[in-house]
């Protein structure tokens, strides 16, 4: 079972990591052309403006900051 | 704080970011697609069974060979179209609006995509129209495309144009009029064709495309949308290896050219070459990229096929296999892919910054629910018409509650051909690159020639045999 604390270091609390669907279909062209930002095929995977990529919430990284009030 | 690389504000980034778990239900369009389609569903089995049919909502465009003859329709059905474009806004809206889009956009935006498919439904229906090639799908692809790039629609209407939403209320309604044992017993030889395919698809645009010295990242991301489904393919095996913003919008731009130049090909090859409907909807599940993308290519052939009786098989046949191939052998294998790609990716591959380790329940995240709305709705309407016999069906069953159901699919499916048209803006697409456009069109290629050889050859007797 997962710590309390790795959870609250996963990438969902992270200032750097959004998933808004809104968000990402602004962030890729063609997005909502033919796919859609809604999906489940996505799961709960997000874009981390740190390091420029897409992962999921549940990624953990050493550039880890905690959202505020988060 | 901006990040000029990315294009994209720190402030927006701060929005909450979530887990999705149960809330899924209410916030993935995949849900809403169910709790829609299996609701008409629903209601026209109700309206059915108390000797009534959803038929008058159901209204669609008469053929018609004169302009006054149009206008009378219109005219003496005004009240109908009124209340069907009240209806879709009511559920469409609520559903849209959980997901997080604001109801005063989607509004004015879907009165437009309601008027131009009414509009594009009317052309379809003209008796001259399959002299010209007006298949509604086209006519609403080529329109959409037209207004898109030649006029800025404001960006704002875009909350209307939800194109796989509209699919994936398509796809479960289509369920209701596809046959469960026909599921049953076509959908291992889906699932096997669309294995074969989808595996040497990959394989091929990942291979030659690290010839080309290509990322990995990059090249996972590219060869799953080329060889699974498409835009939504590319978007979960980025997420899953952890592929940069730039791999994405490579691989969808790639999956959308591609897509759309099929959409114009596939039918009209297909039609070339004579292929019956069940072996050309097979084909087209096989080498089309995307669902919406796919549905539009078998749709055209479909209203092909009614006008054309030289075709082998009927149009439902085409929608039949091209569905089990697309739907059933190829989307629902995307959390697999996920899976083993991400598993690779942190095994095998030079490690990133972002770290994850692959998770079996993945598999289950990222399986496309609305087929579960699809296998449902065949199998509830399978389940109350399975006692009638095959002359009560046609002359009963089929008029009163399936084709209003179809009827109702062809509306969602005409606001989902509009609405790739009207979003698929090409000046704001990415560059394709040209190695990874090189790679990609070469898996292209040979999905196109195996597709062709096992649809018509090698499997050609199940896709032949497709009936009720």
């Amino acid at each position: 079972m997962k710590s309390v604390e790795h959870m609250a270091r996963q990438c969902a609390g992270c200032i750097h990591f959004d998933n808004d669907s809104r968000t990402l279909e602004a962030l890729i062209p063609g997005l909502s052309s033919l796919g859609s930002g809604d999906g489940s095929a996505r799961g709960d995977d997000g874009y981390c403006i740190r390091h420029g990529r897409f992962t999921g919430a549940r990624a953990v990284c050493a550039a880890f900051r905690a959202r505020p009030g988060g | 704080m901006t990040d000029r690389a990315h294009g994209v504000s720190r402030g927006t980034l701060a929005t909450a970011a979530t887990y999705m778990g149960w809330r899924e239900l209410w916030r993935k369009e995949d849900w809403w697609a169910i709790w829609l389609g299996l609701g008409i569903v629903v209601a026209a089995y109700v309206l059915f069974a108390h000797g009534s049919s959803l038929k008058w909502i159901a209204v669609t465009p008469a053929k018609w060979t004169t302009l006054d003859q149009l206008a009378q329709h219109f005219v003496d059905n005004a009240l109908r179209y009124v209340a069907q474009l009240v209806l879709w806004i009511v559920i469409f809206s609520v559903a849209l609006t959980a997901l997080g889009h604001k109801a005063r956009d989607f509004v004015p935006a879907f009165i437009l995509l309601y008027l131009l498919s009414v509009v594009t439904f009317a052309i379809g229906q003209w008796v001259q129209a399959a002299k010209y090639n007006l298949e509604p799908p086209l006519v609403a692809l080529v329109l959409g495309l037209l207004l898109a790039n030649l006029v800025r629609l404001p960006r704002w209407l875009d909350a209307g144009f939800r194109v796989e939403f509209y699919i994936k209320t398509s796809i479960v309604l289509l369920g209701a009029t596809l046959p469960f044992t026909l599921i049953m017993w076509a959908g291992p030889t889906a699932i096997f064709q669309a294995s074969i395919v989808s595996i040497v698809t990959f394989l091929a645009i990942f291979l030659v495309g690290r010839r080309l010295g290509l990322d990995r990242r990059l090249l996972a991301t590219l060869g799953v949308g080329g060889a699974v489904c498409g835009v939504s393919a590319a978007i979960a095996i980025a997420g899953a290896v952890g592929a940069k913003k730039e791999d994405a919008s490579i691989a969808i731009t790639n999956v959308i050219a591609w897509a759309i130049v099929m959409i114009f090909v596939l039918p009209f090859a297909a039609h070339v070459l004579n292929l019956s409907g069940g072996v050309a909807g097979a084909w087209i599940g096989t080498s089309e990229f995307a669902d919406a993308a796919g549905l539009a290519a078998v749709q055209t052939y479909s209203d092909m096929m009614s006008h054309d009786l030289t075709i082998g098989g009927t149009s439902d046949q085409a929608v039949w296999a091209f569905t089990l191939m697309k739907v059933v052998g190829r989307d629902v294998w995307i959390g697999i892919w996920a899976f083993l790609l991400a598993f690779v990716a942190t095994t095998r591959w030079e490690a990133v910054e972002t770290g994850r380790k692959p998770q079996l329940a993945e598999i289950w995240w990222r399986f496309p629910k609305f087929v579960l709305g699809f296998v449902a709705a065949s199998l509830l309407v399978t389940a109350v018409t399975h006692s009638y016999s095959y002359g009560d069906f046609t002359k009963v069953v089929s008029p009163a509650l399936v084709a209003p159901i179809k009827d109702m699919r062809t509306w969602t499916f005409i606001f989902c051909f509009f609405s790739i048209g009207l979003t698929t803006r090409f000046r704001e697409l990415a560059s394709a690159g040209v190695r990874p456009a090189l790679a990609f069109a070469v898996g292209v290629v040979i999905n196109v020639i195996l597709g062709f050889v096992l649809s018509t050859i090698v499997f050609a007797p199940y896709w032949e045999n497709l009936v009720r």
